[in-house]
């Protein structure tokens, strides 16, 4: 159980720790590219540490929806898996594009017809389609692994008398979480390149930062193989944490 | 055997079917479990035997009659199923003392000593802070009631306990069955394994369906 709690935890900060060091790589390399890219290297960090940053906040955001929404399709009280289910359907089922756009453009103007006037800036709007678009693929992942887990296991917990909830928290939720990381990892890199669609409402990251950099110089190859490059760096950092995640697995069973 | 309170499972003309106009599993099942007693149900695959440990645990509700419990609460009845179900994310210790701390609130300490008995016990003392996955069978098997027992259960229902043990390991898991008589513990013990059933010397045997009743056996 404690343990479970640690590689997620271990795990939570491995990332972040890799994106610093990711990023740290990029700062270090970026004035040893060719003369126009080294020229404007603040400008392909500044759109590095945005969709970084992007992808950071959104993923905090996903993982509870995530879990919201898985538990709210197991538990089916009330029609919460009905609610869940809707959700699902529209995310999975409009383009991420128009998601952003609805948040952006729209979600203020609904709100506004109930009297709450809430400014969302471009940023609040990117990371908040991004999370929940990503929610609901992670409410997959993480019921598929649930699903996967053996009947016997909850009900040997509840034959101990551990209620449900307990049965949940403390026996299924674990040990699914272990099983989910794959997917969740997957789920991520797909986060980090979907980031590039903030750039349609303005948000200045790392494909924004490449083609303003080709309309400002005319030269294509340089400008977008190098933000292709960054996001192989950034990607590759997110695979990294599946040999971590293998290595505390052992070091857990060879301690003993 | 005095035991101030009166706890026993009786069966009362028990009938089970699982649908609505089906043949019925068995009907009209009378009997009386008692603690400290070891009991067998036995007959071949498919006459029942699980349904009717189902029936005891809870798990499913009778079609006729009704299984009385008379002095005992949900916890006061252990477990112990076929693939035993072991928590793999768990140390064999926390296997152990993982309901004790939530069901029963017991403190992580007195747990951990109370488990820690146990596990020596049952021969499993050097065990404890192994992973599931990292033991053999029968001590998997002896981790699971050791796991029953924490809850400090009145009777254990066992399903088909011996089905993935060798003859040596039977013979041992029918002296861990009379040493749980010993401490008051009742057993029932579903099975079609002959091995366990010659181990634990029942007479009355049969493989008839119309004469699947559960038979008292020996007592302590």
């Amino acid at each position: 159980m404690r343990s479970s709690i640690n590689r997620a935890l271990v795990g939570a900060f491995a990332l972040i720790l890799f994106s610093c060091i990711a990023y740290q790589v990029v700062r270090i390399s970026l004035p040893f590219a060719p003369e126009v890219i080294a020229a404007r290297r603040d400008l392909f960090l500044m759109g590095a540490k945005a969709t970084l940053l992007l992808t950071l906040s959104a993923t905090i955001l996903g993982f509870f929806v995530g879990i919201l929404v898985a538990w709210m399709k197991e538990v089916k009280w009330l029609g919460t898996q009905y609610l869940a289910q809707a959700f699902t359907i529209f995310t999975q089922g409009t383009p991420l594009l128009v998601q952003i756009f609805i948040i952006f453009f729209a979600l203020p103007e609904v709100l506004a017809s109930f009297g709450l006037n809430i400014s969302i800036d471009e940023w609040k709007a990117a990371a908040l389609a991004l999370g929940l678009n990503v929610g609901a693929y992670h409410a997959e992942a993480f019921r598929g692994a649930l699903l996967s887990i053996d009947d016997g296991q909850s009900k040997v917990a509840r034959s101990l008398g551990l209620s449900r909830f307990q049965t949940f928290i403390f026996v299924l939720l674990p040990q699914a979480s272990d099983r989910a990381t794959l997917p969740f990892l997957s789920n991520t890199a797909a986060l980090l390149k979907d980031s590039a669609l903030a750039s349609s409402i303005g948000v200045l990251e790392l494909s924004l930062a490449g083609t303003r950099l080709t309309s400002e110089t005319f030269k294509p190859v340089p400008a977008l193989a190098t933000v292709a490059l960054i996001y192989l760096v950034f990607t590759g950092v997110i695979f990294l944490w599946r040999p971590v995640q293998k290595l505390l697995l052992e070091a857990q069973d060879g301690v003993h | 055997m005095e035991s101030t309170k009166t706890v026993y499972i009786e069966l009362r003309s028990l009938g089970f079917r699982y649908s609505k106009h089906g043949k019925f599993l068995f009907r009209g099942l009378n009997c009386k479990f008692q603690k400290g007693f070891l009991h067998a149900i036995l007959g071949p695959s498919g006459v029942g035997k699980t349904t009717l440990l189902r029936l005891l645990s809870d798990e499913i509700l009778p079609t006729e009659g009704e299984v009385i419990k008379e002095g005992l609460g949900r916890q006061n009845l252990g477990v112990v199923y076929q693939g035993l179900h072991l928590f793999p994310h768990l140390t064999v210790l926390e296997n152990l003392t993982l309901a004790p701390r939530k069901v029963l609130r017991m403190h992580k300490n007195h747990a951990e000593v109370e488990a820690l008995r146990l596990l020596q016990q049952f021969d499993l003392h050097g065990l404890s802070h192994r992973m599931p996955a990292k033991i053999s069978g029968g001590q998997a098997q002896r981790v699971a009631i050791a796991r029953a027992l924490m809850l400090q259960p009145e009777f254990i229902l066992f399903d088909e306990p011996t089905a993935s043990l060798d003859t040596d390991r039977v013979k041992v898991f029918a002296d861990t069955l009379l040493d749980l008589t010993k401490l008051d513990v009742g057993c029932i013990v579903v099975t079609h394994d002959q091995r366990l059933v010659s181990q634990i010397e029942i007479k009355n045997y049969s493989k008839a369906v119309e004469n699947f009743l559960p038979h008292t056996g020996i007592p302590a």
